[in-house]
Order: C-alpha cells, then sequence, then structure tokens
C-alpha cells in the first residue's frame, strides 16, 4: 500500500496538496514518537492497508490517539465490511476505491480540501 | 447428448456407458479450453470427469447432496449442473466462480476454498437429515492431500463412531497434494494403492461375503459379528485404518473406469453406514502435458493448449515478493543453520521450493495441517531452532488458537510470513489475505509488519529472525516493484521504527 500512497500523494500534488507519507513499517508496535508529533502539527490523518478495516491498522492508530487523548479526525481507507469477489486484482481494488486516484479523490472530499 | 444441451445432472440418469464417455471427453474439451484461455485450476478437475459422471449417476441431485472439499476440482461439476455456456468467465469478475459456491447454484451444496472441511459438512448435513427424518444421500469427495488436515480426520474420528448415519466419503486419492503429499497417511495410501481390489462380486458387503468360500452362505446369527474380521482377513490391510475407524472401506477402484465406480457408488449407498469409497485418480487425466508435470498443471495461467506452455505476459514483470523471500531465506539458511523453513504443503506459491531443493535439511513440508505447522514450529522454538513460517494469510487463520496459546502466550521466537496478503484475485473470497492484521494483532507480544518493498522485505525478514519473540511478516502476492535486492549484508530495523518518506 506504500507505493499506493506515494501515488496518491502525487495526485494530491498536482492539487496544491501536501500530503506527508509515513511508511508505518510496523503495525504492533506502533512507531508512537514518531507519529503523534506528526498527527498534533498536521491535524489531518488517513490511514491505508490493504485489508479489513476491523481491527485493522486504521483501528490501531484511532486507538493510540484517543488512548493519548488526541481528538483529531482519522480517515481510515481499507476492505469495508464486505466480502471481496472474484476479479482480477485491479477490478477489486477499483470497486473497493482504493487505486490512487479514487483514494486521493476520496481524501479531498473527506477533509473539504477543494476550495 | 451434447454437454451444452446439459441444464441438470439428473439427465445423465440412463445414458450409456458409451455416451457417458462421450460426455466425459466433451468436459476435458470444454475444461481445458476455458482453462487454457483465463487459467485456473486444471489437474483436479481433469482428474475426477468419470468419478463426477459416475457419482452422478448414483444420485437424484434434486434432493441428495455432494460436497466437495476445497471445490477447485469442481469444474466438471460445474458443467454439468448449468454453468456450461457462462464458463469461459470463469473466474473473472461477475463471472463463474473458481471455488463452489452456495450462492452461485443450487447444486453446490457447500462452499469451500480451503482444504478438509468436506466431512465435516456432510455429516453435518446427514445429522440434520436424520433429524428430519428424511433419506437423502450425502456424500464427501476429499483428495488425498486434504485428509492430511486434521479437520478432515476429526471429521472422520466422529462420522466412524456413528453407524447409524449413512455417509458416503469419496476418497478421491490422486497421490498429489499441490505438492506431492507428505507424511505416514500418505504411505499407507500408497500402499493400498498397489493392494489388489476388494472385490464387489455384488451389490452389498453382505453378498460379496457370501462368495469367501466356507464363510458365505447360511452364516448363523451368532457367526454374523464375525463376518467383518473373517472379511478383513481375506484382504489383508486393504483399508484396514479406515474400518478400525468405524467406516466400511471399499476399493480401491480406478477412478476412471465409469463402470466399476457406478457400481461401487451403488454398493456403498446401499450400505446405510459410514462407507469410505477409494478412488484412485490420476490428476490432469487426459492431457498429456498435465498427467506428466502435476505440480505445474495443479492450476495454470493461461496457456497453449498444443504446446502446454504458459503464454507470456506482455511486459516482464519484476520477480515476486515470494520469490525474494525464498531467495532470501536460502541465503540465511545457509549462514546460520539453526534456521528451518517450514511450509504447509505449499512449497511453490510460498517461495520455499528454492530452499527444498538446496538444503532440504533446513526445510519442512507439514501437508495441508496448519495448525500442526505453527505448533512444530514453537516446539522447535523452544530447543534453540530458528524456524520461519511462510504460509498465506488466508491459510494462517486456521491455526488462530496455536498463534495465541502455542507461540504468543509462550512468547517463543517464531517469524511467520503471511504470503498473499492483501487482495488476492481471482481465487475470491475464501482466499482473500484481508484478515491477517485484524487477527495477528490481537495476539499478545507479537511484532506484526510489512514492508513497503521487495528490499524492505529482506530487511524484515533478518529482523524477523533475529528478534528474541514471535513476530509476523505479511508480503503481498505477485510481483515486487522491481527495486534492487541485496544478496547479503541487510541490515536489520529497530523494532518499532517507522520512517516518514516524503514531509
Amino acid at each position: 500500500m506504500v507505493a499506493s500512497a506515494i501515488e496518491t500523494a502525487k495526485i494530491l500534488k498536482n492539487m496544491n496538496i501536501n500530503a506527508c507519507i509515513v511508511n508505518a513499517r510496523f503495525v504492533k508496535p506502533l512507531d508512537k514518537n514518531l507519529i503523534m508529533p506528526l498527527v498534533s502539527r498536521i491535524q489531518k490523518v488517513v490511514t491505508m492497508e490493504e485489508g479489513t478495516l476491523i481491527g485493522g491498522f486504521g483501528s490501531a492508530i484511532v486507538e493510540l490517539l484517543n488512548d493519548n487523548e488526541v481528538n483529531i479526525p482519522v480517515y481510515r481507507i481499507g476492505i469495508p465490511d464486505v466480502l471481496v469477489d472474484h476479479a482480477s486484482p485491479d477490478q477489486s481494488k477499483e470497486k473497493l476505491e482504493l487505486m490512487p486516484d479514487q483514494m486521493a479523490d476520496k481524501i479531498v472530499k473527506k477533509f473539504k480540501l477543494n476550495n | 447428448m451434447l454437454l451444452s444441451e446439459l441444464s441438470h445432472p439428473n439427465q445423465l440418469h440412463g445414458l450409456t456407458v458409451s455416451q457417458l464417455e462421450e460426455i466425459a471427453c466433451q468436459i476435458r474439451e470444454r475444461h481445458l479450453q476455458v482453462v487454457s484461455t483465463s487459467g485456473g485450476h486444471l489437474g483436479p478437475g481433469l482428474g475426477v470427469v468419470e468419478l463426477t459422471l459416475a457419482l452422478y449417476q448414483t444420485l437424484d441431485l434434486d434432493f441428495d447432496k455432494v460436497v466437495w472439499d476445497v471445490g477447485h476440482q469442481g469444474y466438471p461439476h460445474k458443467l454439468i449442473t448449468g454453468r456450461f455456456s457462462q464458463f469461459d468467465s470463469l473466474r473473472q469478475q461477475n463471472g463463474v466462480a473458481g471455488y463452489l459456491k452456495r450462492s452461485e447454484s443450487k447444486f453446490d451444496h457447500f462452499g469451500a476454498g480451503h482444504a478438509s472441511t468436506s466431512i465435516s459438512a456432510a455429516l453435518g448435513m446427514a445429522i440434520a437429515r436424520d433429524r428430519k427424518g428424511e433419506n437423502y444421500k450425502c456424500v464427501a469427495v476429499i483428495g488425498d492431500g486434504a485428509l492430511t488436515g486434521g479437520m478432515a480426520l476429526e471429521a472422520i474420528n466422529h462420522a466412524g463412531h456413528l453407524p447409524n448415519t449413512p455417509l458416503v466419503v469419496v476418497l478421491n486419492d490422486n497421490d498429489m497434494s499441490i505438492s506431492p503429499p507428505v507424511g505416514a497417511l500418505s504411505s499407507y495410501l500408497n500402499k493400498v494403492r498397489v493392494s489388489p481390489p476388494l472385490q464387489f462380486l455384488s451389490d452389498s458387503v453382505q453378498e460379496s461375503v457370501k462368495n469367501i468360500p466356507l464363510i458365505g452362505k447360511d452364516i448363523p446369527e451368532e457367526l454374523k459379528n464375525i463376518k467383518g474380521s473373517v472379511r478383513r482377513l481375506s484382504v489383508p490391510k486393504v483399508g484396514a485404518v479406515f474400518e478400525e475407524l468405524g467406516f466400511t472401506y471399499m476399493g480401491p477402484i480406478d477412478g476412471h473406469d465409469i463402470v466399476n465406480l457406478v457400481k461401487t457408488f451403488n454398493a456403498a449407498h446401499k450400505l446405510k453406514r459410514p462407507v469410505l469409497v477409494h478412488v484412485v485418480t490420476t490428476k490432469g487425466k487426459g492431457y498429456p502435458y498435465a498427467e506428466a508435470d502435476q505440480v505445474g498443471y495443479h492450476a495454470q495461467s493461461a496457456f497453449d493448449l498444443t504446446t502446454g506452455k504458459s503464454i507470456p505476459s506482455k511486459k516482464p514483470k519484476p520477480i515476486s515478493y515470494s520469490k525474494i523471500f525464498g531467495q532470501t531465506l536460502l541465503k540465511i539458511c545457509e549462514q546460520d543453520s539453526k534456521v528451518v523453513g517450514i511450509t504447509a504443503a505449499m512449497a511453490t506459491g510460498t517461495g520455499l521450493d528454492i530452499l527444498q531443493k538446496n538444503i532440504p535439511d533446513q526445510y519442512i513440508d507439514v501437508g495441508i495441517a496448519e495448525q500442526h505447522a505453527v505448533t512444530l514450529a514453537a516446539g522447535m522454538s523452544c530447543d534453540g531452532l530458528k524456524p520461519v513460517v511462510a504460509i498465506y494469510s488466508t491459510f494462517l487463520q486456521r491455526a488462530f488458537d496455536q498463534l495465541i496459546h502455542d507461540v504468543g502466550i509462550q512468547n517463543l521466537p517464531v517469524s511467520f510470513v503471511l504470503d498473499r496478503a492483501g487482495i488476492v484475485g481471482a481465487d475470491g473470497p475464501t482466499h482473500q489475505g484481508q484478515y491477517d492484521i485484524s487477527y495477528m494483532r490481537s495476539i499478545p507480544n507479537f511484532v506484526l509488519m510489512a514492508p513497503k518493498d521487495e528490499s524492505e522485505l529482506q530487511r524484515m525478514l533478518i529482523t524477523s529472525i533475529n528478534h528474541n519473540g514471535p513476530t509476523a511478516l505479511r508480503i503481498p502476492r505477485g510481483s515486487g516493484l522491481g527495486v534492487a535486492v541485496m544478496d547479503e549484508g541487510w541490515e536489520p530495523l529497530n523494532i518499532g521504527e517507522a520512517e516518514i518518506l516524503e514531509e
């Protein structure tokens, strides 16, 4: 998903939206020392994972912020609570809106960045 | 009759053997034509064409139920249950699924994708049937590879204890998992396979006993109990393991001989008790390339029918994550004899085949037995080995308690490499590697990581093996990004350290 995140950031950049990209590497333990100051500074968080959202990486970030009394919106991108049927991987990702252009679009809408 | 005109398997009833053989021929043609174009499982389906046709001759598919283990050998079933015309959409978006699905057809009685579940499901159906006071037949068809999965043995253990619950288990014995099968059970089946078959001179075991000299006719009631043991004596060893477990064993029979298959299945149904029919099939039957290379043609990407060779993709792709993992592990194993790679019947898929080939002493294939693989590794790590367990994300789900109870709670240094994490494509919902982050996160002591590219995969692998505790490394299906990898000198990461790629 890191490669897709880089692609997504490029698309956002073309729209004059800057994104800081963190390669989390570890879902557990999370790099609290790196993540917390960034979150406080930027105030908008997007998590991306090719996995189910329930209890996933995004959930881990939400838990981290919540447990540290940080109330900042987190937009979790991943697989919702649905079955992913047979198709080519790209077709599945498109249906789940996990392609970079779709993710860029969703991020812009979520945080109302288009004005 | 034309296969294309078949919409209900009961239409096969009453066909002559030569008509059925003609249908078998058409099934193979269509099977090969579609899989060579769209890719999919080849060998398993080709091996059970006659088995499917013969079994369905003896069943009323409006009532009787068949559970196909895994479902990857279900293409002949699909072709005679109304999916002939859509079959070229196999494994494609909105097309026919690569496995059986209850939502796809009323003839798909139980969905699957993972191995070893069929006997449990069929026994459940049989128990429900008896509770309702009905009398339809319940049949499980399971491969010899899937029989290495503990769950299949749990189900046999249960069914064998229910002598009044009619259940037919068809053992489709092709002497293969995806790779050659491993273990004592497989050696046993090998011995049985070459034994002379138990003769079914007439329709039931009762009848066949009559044909044994001096024992058969007019047996006094009080001697009936010993008939079973005499029958076993008359055919030493054949199927004795299954008989001891409470099943009536029939076989081994030639899985490509329709006449004998029909006769034996009919005999099995009449017994009204747990029966195991041992059918010997050839994986890839009817397509010489697939018969010759049963590992390579288990499942295939698109290929040229006349040469059997894969059609190369248009642009060259970077080497896959699995291969990079396998090559890196091989290098690590060369330097450290304590490191051992473990697979559950997926040497090629996980990339461990290169380790198997080069250092077989540091490689273990446990068969389709994920739970065992995990606890085995836990035990090995207690006594100084450094096990690296390579199991697809979707299959490691099967060993969740072993991850918690045997590895996590005891904080043992076992490295797990979860291949095919994320979206997997044509295999569909049963195979998506979408749950591992959720299920691994909750387990105490585990470190869970995912690399950004194949070079970081190498660093994470050495980090895992060096770490004195359990780790899980999830890697995606398919090609890497094509970044440079190293032959040695990988720098371990600090556990829990993220990196900023762009400010």
